[in-house]
């Protein structure tokens, strides 16, 4: 079955079938929710809730693309979670951003590893410090590589607006990198 | 040409093209003017390399693998608890019970005879009819909520309205009729004219029935409590489906 058969199958309660949707996009929506919270249990959180307030509202889904609706639910969730901490402030923002990714077993040596974990952590920090309608756009355009269309209509905003807020974001992003250029490994600093 | 110093007018406008440039996002006007403006203008040029490393390092984020499946779980077919098939059964019960009023009602208040009247006639003496229940004695008044009188008229009788009595139950009296005519009106043919007034207790007593039941109560109660239950039941089941995932 192709998807959209999938989806029809599911909107009238199978849910192997939307199991099978699960399957298909559950990597991009829990890559969506770790690099937007910075926490691995938030995110596997963030994205069952998801995939649930998906089947449930399947009935509410037009013509379209599947998964940008699919990332608007999990966009959403993510927003909540965010506005949730904020009122809620358990720990420093720093200290939210979960900085061990299981990365690869490391195939250049430990140093390359180790090099590229410390990148990986440093970014996600930086991310962090984003505004959540800036980070969610930099994550779908630079990190996971959507085309602006599908940006927009995960974001339910006009082309534009993510022009304008991708071009914020990396502007910040860049910045905030510069200044740890320190701390960053020497192959990977900015050349600002 | 000496490039600029510093960051110009134009260099504020490109540097917000710079992200759009970048993907190949700009109108072919916009690019051809960035461009320029980037040949002639190593600040610009700078910052865009930045832009571009930012951009470089971002997409080597690794894709993180997922720490467990995330389907939906299909639960076995009894997901509902002890309370939604109690409910279920009583609101049955309820339902059935009503049906069963509802049906005793019809019979009580249909099986008219052809004459359209209701109750003891002519040939069905009120001596009989009023088997076990107060006996009309001649001459005396009747009291409204009596067995009923006898019917000695042929002449059609009024549409008939059910009406409530605290011991009878139903009683069926024209729509019209006045409330008390409790000796009848005599007619130029010497007969009295029919009050029209009979009760369902009148059609017990004459099966040989004594029961007398307030069934319009009954119906009511039994409504109410379907409604209820009905209610509760549906809610019920709509907060454990809400629980199967």
């Amino acid at each position: 079955m192709d998807e959209a058969q999938l989806i029809q199958a599911s909107r009238q309660g199978d849910v192997s079938a939307f199991n099978r949707l699960v399957l298909a996009y559950q990597q991009t929506i829990y890559n969506l929710a770790f690099r937007m919270l910075g926490e691995a249990e938030a995110a596997a959180d963030i994205t069952q809730e998801a995939f649930i307030s998906a089947f449930r509202s399947l009935a509410s889904f037009r013509d379209g693309s599947f998964k940008g609706w699919l990332l608007r639910i999990a966009t959403n969730a993510c927003y909540d979670q965010l506005r949730q901490r904020r009122r809620h402030p358990l720990s420093s923002l720093e200290d939210l951003v979960e900085v061990v990714e299981k990365l690869p077993s490391p195939e250049a040596g430990p140093d390359e590893y180790a090099l590229r974990r410390e990148l990986a952590d440093e970014i996600q920090r930086g991310l962090a410090t984003l505004p959540p309608e800036q980070r969610v756009v930099v994550i779908m355009s630079d990190v996971q590589g959507f085309s602006y269309e599908d940006i927009a209509q995960a974001t339910n905003t006009s082309l534009g607006t993510v022009k304008s807020r991708l071009s914020r974001g990396r502007a910040h992003l860049r910045d905030y990198l510069a200044q740890k250029r320190e701390l960053l490994p020497v192959r990977y600093r900015l050349s600002m | 040409m000496v490039p600029p110093i510093g960051k110009g007018p134009e260099c504020e406008h490109v540097s917000s093209l710079l992200s759009p440039y970048l993907d190949g996002r700009l109108t072919p006007s916009e690019m051809a003017q960035v461009r320029a403006h980037l040949e002639a203008c190593p600040t610009c040029a700078d910052e865009l390399r930045s832009l571009r490393e930012t951009v470089v390092l971002l997409r080597s984020l690794p894709v993180l693998p997922v720490p467990r499946q995330f389907t939906l779980a299909v639960l076995p077919a009894p997901v509902f608890s002890r309370w939604f098939f109690f409910l279920r059964a009583a609101t049955a019960g309820i339902a059935t019970c009503l049906i069963a009023v509802l049906i005793s009602m019809t019979v009580l208040l249909g099986g008219t005879p052809a004459d359209g009247t209701i109750g003891p006639t002519a040939d069905r003496p009120l001596a009989k009819a009023s088997r076990g229940m107060e006996t009309p004695v001649a001459g005396a008044p009747q009291r409204s909520t009596s067995v009923p009188e006898v019917m000695l008229s042929s002449q059609p009788t009024p549409p008939l309205v059910p009406t409530r009595t605290p011991m009878a139950g139903l009683i069926i009296q024209p729509a019209s009729a006045p409330p008390e005519d409790p000796e009848g009106t005599p007619t130029s043919e010497g007969r009295a004219v029919p009050v029209a007034r009979a009760t369902i207790t009148g059609k017990v007593a004459q099966s040989g029935g004594s029961a007398m039941w307030p069934l319009q109560e009954i119906a009511l109660g039994l409504f109410g409590g379907l409604l209820a239950l009905g209610s509760a039941t549906g809610i019920v089941w709509w907060q454990e489906r809400r629980r199967r995932f």
